[in-house]
């Protein structure tokens, strides 16, 4: 199971420096398409070991106001924040291989 | 337009690159499944339908020309087709290789606005693809209320089966579809030979500046309905930056599309440029649906075309520009001149005819979400629905609408 944290580049974009500090696993891809933007996504693997470093960062993120989008299975999770954020992450893992793309 | 004649090229065309990608080493770069990086980076990324919808042959045939534009450079790129709720094209680099991802269904939309347009005439099949496309943008986004509520307006109005009824009805306009596909895609791979070749914009650059600065093409601005919602066309460096290198990528998208699949016995200029033209149609009013929904869900971006005025604006001025360059390169294929610009009277005949079909529908949506917006304020409840409720609701959404 993986979740995506999606944001845009520019001077409100999260920095993988970020990441690397709580020591979490990631793959980085910087996109571009039709409307000019270059996203960067960050692919991590999400298991019981970095839920409650990736919730520092989500909330850290949210507070600077920073560009993020958090996304599993190719779908947006909405609502997010500072409350709900860890249970969300806590649901889809303990969903792993329920919903996972085939 | 002869579209038989159009057809029967572009067939001859997927012959041949067939006969060429099974006979050599080009297979590889047209894989079927992509390597375990991309295919993970995808299926996270994106929300696919079944890959037996994936016309391979017909893309096949748009990557192998461009595959012989990008020797030019000196640029690799692997190509991949998709079939996403996203109907996004991106360029991306994994690891030094540079991939494409086209999405088919982009591809589709680009069919249903052409059959909608010149052969169905009618916008009533916008209304439902804009309805559709509030389904399914609200369902990638998460939010399941406003999925729920667009796909129990679309069962309602039985806007999704006179949308299917659209889809499958016999396209006459294939050759407009081949040509703003490729196109498209062209579009995205000149960014990368701009990346690799920052020269091209300075090549260029004083130039399109004059004519942002100036915008010669104002005179017909009062023809044009969408320009009447023009404010103050103020670009920051950002933005006009940004405007310059996509205006170069449809020089270098144009040059191309023009080289590779402009032939004056089956097409005429005219018919080239209103191709072109009404894909860009199609991708201005995509936008403007992403900017509306947008702003809906409070994610307005300021340096993105989202600002309705400066969307139309920008692509008045790209419009305007493709007709120079195919204009150009007409002249300096058949070294002929236009007695009268045709091209020119085109564009004319757009403004007054394409407006109202190709930006009411979507100029509709808006007025419906801020309807919305107003309505669900009044519920403080439904900001509160559980996560886990949220994503049954959408799951059933997938299955309703055949998704997954």
């Amino acid at each position: 199971m993986h979740i995506i944290l999606q944001t845009t580049k520019g001077e409100m974009q999260l920095d993988e420096v970020s990441l690397k500090e709580k020591n979490i696993q990631f793959e980085s891809y910087e996109t571009s398409s039709w409307d000019g933007e270059i996203i960067i996504n960050y692919l991590i693997p999400l298991s019981n070991a970095i839920i409650g470093a990736l919730t520092t960062i989500i909330i850290q993120s949210i507070r600077a106001r920073k560009h993020i989008k958090i996304i599993n299975n190719g779908v947006e999770i909405h609502g997010v924040s500072e409350r709900n954020i860890k249970n969300i992450l806590e649901t889809i893992n303990s969903n792993k291989g329920k919903d996972e793309p085939k | 337009m002869n579209q038989n004649k159009y057809i029967l090229f572009i067939t001859g065309s997927i012959l041949h690159v067939h006969d060429k990608i099974n006979k050599n080493e080009f297979c590889s770069r047209y894989p079927r499944e992509p390597h375990c990086d991309l295919r993970l980076y995808i299926q996270n990324s994106r929300l696919e339908k079944h890959s037996r919808l994936l016309n391979y042959e017909y893309y096949n045939v748009i990557f192998y020309y461009i595959e012989k534009i990008l020797l030019k450079y000196k640029i690799n790129t692997t190509f991949y087709t998709t079939y996403s709720l996203n109907r996004k094209n991106e360029t991306l680099e994994i690891n030094g290789n540079k991939y494409v991802i086209y999405d088919q269904y982009l591809g589709k939309s680009f069919n249903l606005f052409n059959k909608a347009f010149l052969q169905i005439k009618d916008s009533e099949i916008l209304d439902n693809y804009c309805i559709r496309y509030l389904v399914e943008s609200f369902r990638i986004m998460g939010m399941s209320i406003e999925a729920s509520i667009f796909y129990s307006i679309g069962l309602q109005t039985n806007a999704f089966e006179k949308l299917n009824l659209a889809y499958s009805t016999k396209s006459e306009c294939t050759a407009y579809t081949f040509i703003q596909e490729t196109f498209i895609i062209l579009h995205e791979i000149a960014h990368i030979i701009i990346k690799q070749n920052p020269r091209l914009i300075s090549y260029k650059k004083r130039e399109i500046d004059q004519y942002i600065d100036k915008q010669p093409f104002s005179l017909f601005n009062n023809l044009d309905k969408a320009d009447k919602l023009i404010g103050n066309f103020n670009l920051d460096e950002f933005r006009r930056k940004n405007l310059i290198e996509e205006i170069i990528c449809d020089y270098i998208a144009t040059k191309y599309t023009f080289e590779l699949f402009f032939n004056n016995e089956l097409l005429t200029a005219e018919e080239f440029a209103e191709a072109i033209y009404l894909g860009l149609r199609t991708m201005r009013s995509i936008n403007l649906l992403n900017g509306i929904i947008s702003t809906y869900v409070k994610r307005p971006n300021e340096r993105k075309s989202h600002n309705l005025s400066q969307l139309f604006r920008e692509s008045s001025i790209r419009y305007w520009l493709i007709k120079d360059s195919i204009r150009s390169q007409y002249r300096s294929k058949y070294k002929t001149k236009f007695k009268e610009d045709p091209l020119h009277n085109l564009l004319l005949k757009d403004m007054h005819d394409y407006d109202s079909f190709y930006e009411t529908p979507f100029l509709n949506v808006q007025t419906i979400l801020k309807k919305l917006s107003a309505t669900l304020k009044k519920h403080n409840s439904l900001k509160n629905i559980p996560f886990s409720q949220q994503i049954s609701v959408l799951n059933e959404i997938d299955h309703m609408l055949g998704w997954r």
